[in-house]
C-alpha cells in the first residue's frame, strides 16, 4: 500500500514539472479556467482544479499570462492568454523540454 | 433553480474562502472561483441531465478541495519566525530561558522573608510560589523573545523569503576552527579551590572569624553574619554546578555546545549571586569585638567594603564577558552550519 502511495507521489511530482509548460502551450488562444482544465484533461493531463487555478494566477503575476474579465451569459469569466513575455519564453521552454526528453531517452534506453 | 435566493453550500464555501484571502485580492479571487465552480456545476448538470442540487454541488466542491486547500496557493508563505531565523531563535531560547529561570528564582528567594526557624509548610509554600514565579517569568520572556524575532522577521526583508544563494566563492570559506581546547591545569585548580570553599563554608563555618592573641590568650570572634549564611545554599549550588562542569570538561577535553550552554548558565548564576551580595556588603560580615585592642574598626570596614565591591564587580564583569564569549561561539557555530546547509546544495 505504502509503495503505491509513494509511487503516486513520485508521479505527481514529475507531472508538476510539466504543468507550466502545458498550460502556457494551451494559452495561445484565450481560455478561461474551466475550459482550460477540460482541454488539458482531454489531452491526457488531468490537473486538480485546486492546482490549476492558482497556477494561472501565479503565471499572471509572473507576467507570463495576461487576464481579462468578460461577461458571458450573465456570468463574469476570467480569460487568460499568453503575454508577450510568455510568448518569448515558451519556445525556449519547448527547446529545453525537447532536450530533456532526448537526454532521458538516451539515459533510459540502455 | 432556487440557488440565487437561498444560501447554498457554494455560498458557504466561498464565504470560507473569502475569509482566508488577503483583503486586496479577496473580491477578484472569490468572483473567479465562483465562476469556475459554476462552470464545473453547469458541466456536470449537463452531463447528468438534471438541475444542480445540493448533492451535485457537494461533489463539485469536493473536486475543488477544502477552502483552506484552494486558498493556500493564493497566499504568500507567511512566517512568524521563518526557517532562516528559527535556528537562532531556538539558540537564544536555550540560552536565555535557563538564565531567566535562575535569576527569577534568585530574585524570589532574596525578596522572600524567610523567618527562622524554618517551618516546613511555609517553606513548601515558598518553593511552590518561587517555581510559579519562575514559570510566569519564563512564559513572559518566551513571549518577548518571540515578539522580538517576529519583528526581525517582519522588518528585515532577507528573512522573509529564502535567500537566493548569492555569488559565492569557495575560497571565502573560513578555516575550520580548532576545537576549543580546555585548560586542564586551570580546571583542576578551580576544582581544588571550590572544594576548599565548599568544605570551609559548609563544615567549618563556625571557625571562620578572627583569631586574636591577647596576652598569650587566644580569642576568636566570628565575622560572618546570618545574612551571609542565608546565601550559602546558593553559593553551594553554584560551586557544585561549576565542579560538575569542570569534570565534564576534563572528560571531554574540548568545549562543546552543551558545555558552553552549561557555562553560560553558571556564569548567569554567578552574576545573580554576586549582584545580590554586592548590594548587601555591609550586612555580610561584622567586625564587632573582633579587633580587640587594635581598634580602628571604621577604617578597616570601609577598606574591606571597597575591596569586596571590587571583587564582586570583577566577578560580575568577567562572568558577563564569559557569557558574551560563549554566546558568540555558539552563534558563530550555528551560523556556520546554516551557511553549510543553505549553500551546500548549490
Amino acid at each position: 500500500m505504502e509503495n503505491i502511495q509513494s509511487l503516486d507521489n513520485l508521479i505527481l511530482e514529475m507531472r508538476r514539472g510539466v504543468i507550466v509548460l502545458a498550460v502556457l502551450s494551451q494559452c495561445e488562444q484565450e481560455q478561461y479556467g474551466y475550459l482550460l482544465m477540460k482541454s488539458l484533461s482531454e489531452k491526457g493531463l488531468s490537473i486538480d482544479q485546486g492546482t490549476l487555478y492558482p497556477l494561472l494566477r501565479r503565471l499572471e503575476t509572473q507576467g507570463l499570462l495576461n487576464s481579462s474579465w468578460r461577461l458571458e451569459d450573465a456570468r463574469p469569466r476570467r480569460y487568460y492568454v499568453i503575454s508577450t513575455q510568455g510568448r518569448d519564453i515558451l519556445p525556449r521552454l519547448v527547446n529545453e523540454w525537447n532536450s530533456m526528453v532526448a537526454m532521458m531517452r538516451s539515459m533510459l534506453d540502455k | 433553480m432556487d440557488t440565487s435566493t437561498k444560501e447554498t453550500i457554494i455560498d458557504r464555501y466561498l464565504a470560507a474562502v473569502s475569509d482566508s484571502l488577503p483583503v486586496r485580492h479577496r473580491k477578484d479571487t472569490v468572483t473567479e472561483i465562483r465562476s469556475l465552480i459554476q462552470d464545473a456545476l453547469d458541466d456536470r448538470s449537463k452531463a447528468e441531465g438534471k438541475e444542480p442540487d445540493e448533492e451535485m454541488m457537494a461533489a463539485v466542491l469536493k473536486e475543488f478541495g477544502s477552502p483552506e486547500k484552494i486558498v493556500a496557493p493564493y497566499l504568500p508563505e507567511k512566517y512568524l519566525i521563518g526557517p532562516q531565523l528559527f535556528p537562532t531563535f531556538m539558540l537564544v531560547l536555550r540560552i536565555a530561558l535557563p538564565i531567566i529561570v535562575v535569576l527569577s528564582l534568585i530574585g524570589y528567594w532574596i525578596g522572600a522573608n524567610i523567618s527562622l526557624p524554618i517551618n516546613g509548610v511555609d517553606l513548601l509554600a515558598d518553593v511552590l510560589k518561587s517555581l510559579g514565579n519562575a514559570l510566569t517569568t519564563v512564559v513572559a520572556a518566551f513571549g518577548n523573545i518571540v515578539l522580538i524575532f517576529a519583528i526581525l522577521q517582519w522588518a528585515i526583508p532577507e528573512f522573509r523569503v529564502p535567500t537566493q544563494a548569492k555569488e559565492w566563492d569557495p575560497r571565502s570559506l573560513k578555516p575550520i576552527s580548532k576545537p576549543d581546547k580546555i585548560k586542564r591545569a586551570e580546571l583542576i585548580a578551580e576544582i581544588f579551590f571550590i572544594l576548599v570553599a565548599l568544605i570551609l563554608f559548609n563544615f567549618y563555618l563556625e571557625r571562620i572569624g578572627i583569631y586574636n592573641n591577647l596576652n598569650g590568650q587566644w580569642s576568636f570572634t566570628p565575622i560572618l553574619t546570618d545574612t551571609f549564611i542565608r546565601y550559602i545554599p546558593l553559593l553551594d549550588l553554584l560551586w557544585v554546578l561549576t565542579i560538575m562542569l569542570d569534570i565534564i570538561l576534563l572528560r571531554t577535553g574540548t568545549w562543546q555546545v552543551g558545555t558552553r550552554i552549561f557555562a553560560i548558565f553558571n556564569n548567569a548564576l554567578n552574576i545573580g549571586i554576586s549582584a545580590t551580595l554586592i548590594s548587601r556588603i555591609p550586612y555580610l560580615y561584622t567586625l564587632q569585638g573582633a579587633l580587640g585592642q587594635w581598634g580602628g574598626e571604621g577604617i578597616l570596614r570601609s577598606l574591606l567594603n571597597q575591596i569586596l565591591i571590587l571583587v564582586f564587580a570583577i566577578t560580575i564583569i568577567s562572568s558577563g564577558v564569559k557569557i558574551i564569549q560563549m554566546s558568540l561561539h555558539l552563534i558563530r557555530a550555528r551560523f556556520l552550519t546554516v551557511v553549510d546547509l543553505t549553500k551546500g546544495h548549490k
